[in-house]
């Protein structure tokens, strides 16, 4: 028996499926269709025609994780304020003011950051 | 609301005709979920036939478009005016060899552009193309369009570190920086939204948007132009293209594919080009409804219409502007857009406090508020120097310099021919600091145009709120 609640999201499923059969199906009549001829020179990497030097998985700079750090947390308060979003009129100004404090916690630590410099991308502050 | 009582063949609803069909097989005595498999089998068949026949058609006018901002001709061998042009590059990718590299990782290898392919479909089942012609109304449309449309993200690591090149690691590690950065945007406004309708379904938002009569384009007009430039980040095109940086890191996070998995990665940007055009018309612009229109012409006619109105803004970015640097992009998602869109959710969760006061006059109400949010968005510009030269910080105002090159550097394509070659110059001009002190750049490129150059000061003066 399947409820009402679910038969929303079996459309979903449906479109899931349809799309990983459609680029599955693509993947195999290109595997038929395309010539297979693998040669050594074929398989390198690709560095602008060279033959590639060292190791091709680099270290990243550190600044990419703490732009990562930040986005969790501002991610985190965003998914806090959808549930708070919708049940904004039920509760009405009290719950604005919560979350005005919530925003400002938050802009703060926003604020620290870019006056520690972890913003900048460059040299210059 | 208006509701269409037709046949099952009258094509100004085709949710009728597929309503029509269901009651039919209902009538045989199927059992329950014959009904909901064929009516999804149906969305998911007609959402795919109609994505791959636009994204066909689109590939053709963005290369004709683009080559005539460009003052050149596109292409135009392969068939009438090149129309074939898609097809046969289509054909191409399937014909060609799929290359595995020794080193990359075969598994994520081959999974990536499926992961990447399969998220931009499933978006487009909570779009509201007309009246009942949603795949499916989920209580958490918008939720569900944030989450389903930040897989991308998982599936460009994927590609970049399975490639096992340092061109495609590089890529992707940028990429993913500046991602999760306008995403963390796109929700903020989405919010902003969500908060004013109070309901996260998207046919509420556009039932209350066809309700008032207001769009919500009117209402928050600060989170429009946010989501238009998350968007154009989002969907990885030129201005901010900067993950496939052809001059710089090769094709960034695809450097290594090619073929039909090339061809995947290159239609789902064009479909997240769709779903973000879609959004913007579902969520921002009244969706199917166009202010009672709906009652003559097709719901999804409209909402067609308006999804490639909006589509054709990042073409016409895409022909116009320079690329973006990372430093820029980042410095500008981080100090302006999302301080802004914090100030943005405090400001309607405000207003709506105020509205919800409003008994009676809530429609004037609207009004009031969508004129007080037009003229604090146009004070954003604040970032920039004013005219006296005051710069609030120099991180700032390089930031709202690079809102005014994204959303206001449209202004040669319509300036005619004559200005067509201007463009960069243009840009240099409102990138330099010193723009007044060179006008051998500003001005005389727009005087000695032709007739059509008055048109362009005006425009260029009403972007740039300069009284010259």
């Amino acid at each position: 028996m399947i409820t009402e609640l679910f038969a929303d999201y079996i459309a979903v499923l449906i479109a899931t499926i349809l799309g990983f059969l459609l680029v599955a199906g693509a993947l195999f009549g290109n595997r038929i269709l395309a010539p297979r001829q693998p040669t050594r020179t074929k398989g390198v990497t690709y560095e602008c025609g060279m033959l590639p030097i060292g190791r091709s998985r680099t270290q990243v700079h550190f600044r990419y994780y703490l732009f990562a750090i930040l986005f969790l947390i501002f991610d985190i308060e965003a998914v806090f304020l959808f549930p708070w979003s919708v049940a904004f009129v039920k509760i009405g100004a009290q719950a604005f003011w919560e979350m005005v404090v919530f925003i400002l916690i938050l802009a703060f630590g926003l604020l620290y950051a870019w006056k520690k410099g972890v913003l900048s991308w460059g040299k210059e502050t | 609301m208006m509701r269409l009582d037709a046949d099952w063949y009258d094509f100004r609803d085709l949710g009728n005709t597929v309503g029509s069909l269901l009651e039919q097989i209902r009538d045989w005595g199927a059992p329950d979920w014959v009904p909901y498999v064929v009516s999804g089998l149906i969305g998911v068949l007609a959402i795919l036939l109609w994505t791959i026949l636009s994204v066909l058609a689109f590939i053709w006018i963005e290369r004709r478009v683009v080559g005539l901002m460009q003052n050149r001709i596109g292409p135009n061998r392969v068939g009438p005016n090149g129309l074939l042009q898609p097809v046969a590059d289509a054909l191409k990718l399937l014909f060609k060899e799929p290359i595995t590299t020794r080193d990359a990782d075969r598994i994520l290898f081959w999974l990536a552009p499926i992961v990447v392919f399969v998220p931009t479909i499933v978006v487009f089942a909570v779009i509201p193309f007309g009246e009942r012609m949603v795949l499916a109304d989920l209580n958490v449309g918008v939720l569900f369009l944030i989450a389903v449309g930040s897989l991308n993200t998982i599936a460009i690591f994927m590609a970049g570190w399975s490639s096992n090149n340092k061109y495609a690691l590089i890529g992707a590690m940028r990429t993913i920086a500046m991602l999760i950065s306008y995403e963390l945007i796109q929700v903020l406004v989405l919010l902003a939204a969500v908060l004013f309708v109070g309901s996260m379904r998207l046919g509420d938002i556009v039932a209350w948007q066809a309700d008032y009569g207001v769009w919500i384009l009117f209402l928050q007009p600060l989170g429009v132009l946010g989501y238009i430039v998350a968007g154009a980040v989002e969907m990885n095109r030129s201005p901010t293209d900067i993950a496939e940086a052809e001059s710089e890191i090769v094709a960034g996070y695809h450097t290594e594919y090619g073929g039909i998995k090339f061809g995947f990665f290159y239609q789902a940007e064009y479909l997240a080009g769709f779903a973000i055009a879609a959004v913007i018309v579902t969520l921002y612009m009244g969706g199917w409804t166009l202010w009672g229109l709906e009652e003559w012409v097709p719901g999804w006619l409209i909402f067609l219409g308006k999804l490639y109105g909006v589509f054709f803004i990042y073409i016409w970015s895409r022909g116009t502007l320079p690329r973006l640097r990372i430093d820029q992009l980042m410095a500008f998602a981080w100090k302006f857009l999302l301080p802004l869109s914090l100030v943005n959710v405090m400001i309607v969760g405000g207003e709506k406090l105020l509205w919800q006061e409003a008994h009676r006059h809530r429609r004037r109400v609207l009004f009031a508020l969508s004129y007080n949010n037009f003229v604090r968005t146009r004070r954003c510009r604040r970032a920039e120097p004013d005219s006296r030269g005051r710069v609030p910080d120099p991180e700032l105002r390089r930031s709202g310099r690079t809102l005014h090159n994204i959303i206001g550097g449209f202004h040669c394509c319509h300036a005619g021919p004559d200005l067509r070659g201007c463009r960069l110059s243009a840009y240099s001009v409102r990138d330099s600091a010193d723009a007044d002190r060179r006008p051998w750049e500003s001005r005389d490129v727009l005087a000695s145009a032709g007739p059509s150059a008055g048109a362009a000061r005006g425009v260029y003066a009403g972007i740039r709120g300069d009284r010259h």
